[in-house]
């Protein structure tokens, strides 16, 4: 029973991402087929077409190892230099600021307006 | 030799020891452990220096590793249906800061490249530094930015908001896993959000709603905001 749904779960998280990038295709979206697909997973789950045991156990892995995806990126990542020369101190600056400005704004207002609830 | 490792196996092995090697060395010093994908990515360039291989043979590989990323945003939205009662009971809090947030680190982020006197065209490629990747290169690529600068803009980012992010957010007071995971999912995109699954499972879910949901409303609004800007 449990290698069944292994091998289900492979496949649905595929077709959700299959069926995502047709319809980006299909309506000419300026969205990702994978988030359009994610939408299309929540809905279904939601609507009990699919159960989640049926899912789980690739969604279960695919997150905990989702830093590992995102490394071959960050590798690139020093091919990129050349465009920024020059500005890249100013560059950098602007992107700490930036982003921990946000990132205290958001977090701030979720307590704020949580609390309020 | 130089064919041998332009196999995409070299590349897949490289990575799978970089982020071993990288998992063991956080095992070991719990300190490090806010730098997951800093450090793996540090061993990775380390090991291509000495066995001079070059990126592009590198990313024969590596192309084969990141491409779970689309199958990991459909798990993403498994996960979300998992822990969607919890969030209904907070859509409001949530909406609010996600949207502001998201807003707040596009116009900041615009306002000191221009006091800098960047380039309008590496602004422009800049703005959306917190979208999760492929919604960021397609907006790039519709307000006349340079997609490749973005894509390392982008990676980036995620890594300063990951690494520095759970620590910035502890020393301001916050105690909150759900409010951690809005902050670094809104800021930090995936590899902020994979940073939130590793503290907490809560972290983590709404660390990825608040990058499904501000990667989709900045796509919206950033074409907007340069416009007003620039």
């Amino acid at each position: 029973m449990e290698n069944k749904n292994k091998l289900i779960s492979v496949i649905l998280i595929i077709l959700f991402l299959l069926l995502g990038e047709l319809v980006k295709m299909v309506f000419n979206l300026p969205i990702p087929g994978s988030i359009i697909g994610m939408v299309l997973i929540f809905m279904v789950l939601k609507l009990k077409w699919i159960r989640l045991e049926q899912v789980k156990p690739t969604s279960d892995f695919l997150l905990k190892y989702l830093s590992l995806f995102y490394v071959p990126y960050g590798v690139g990542l020093v091919t990129q230099y050349k465009f920024l020369n020059g500005k890249l101190t100013e560059i950098i600056i602007a992107l700490v600021l930036s982003t921990f400005l946000a990132m205290y704004i958001t977090m701030k207002l979720f307590k704020v307006f949580e609390k309020n609830e | 030799m130089s064919n041998y490792v332009e196999l995409p196996i070299v590349g897949i092995f490289i990575t799978l020891m970089g982020f071993y090697a990288s998992r063991q060395l956080i095992k070991k010093y719990s300190f490090l452990s806010s730098g997951l994908v800093l450090w793996t990515v540090l061993f990775i360039l380390g090991t291509l220096y000495v066995l001079d291989i070059n990126f592009d043979a590198y990313w024969n590989g590596g192309s084969w590793v990141s491409m779970l990323l689309g199958p990991s945003v459909i798990a993403l939205g498994v996960s979300l249906y998992e822990h969607s009662n919890k969030l209904w009971k907070q859509l409001k809090p949530f909406l609010i800061s996600v949207v502001t947030g998201g807003i707040i680190g596009i116009v900041s982020v615009v306002l000191l490249l221009l006091q800098f006197k960047v380039q309008p065209e590496i602004i422009k490629s800049i703005a959306p530094k917190s979208i999760t990747s492929p919604i960021a290169i397609e907006v790039a690529q519709s307000i006349k930015g340079i997609p490749e600068v973005t894509a390392g803009i982008v990676i980036f980012t995620g890594i300063l908001g990951s690494v520095f992010g759970p620590v910035f957010l502890k020393i301001i007071g916050n105690k909150n896993n759900s409010a951690m995971g809005v902050a670094l999912g809104t800021t930090a995109h995936g590899i902020g959000t994979a940073k939130a699954y590793e503290l907490s499972n809560v972290s983590g879910v709404y660390g990825g709603l608040a990058m499904c949901v501000n990667g989709v409303i900045s796509a919206v609004m950033i074409p907007y905001i340069v416009e007003l800007m620039m």
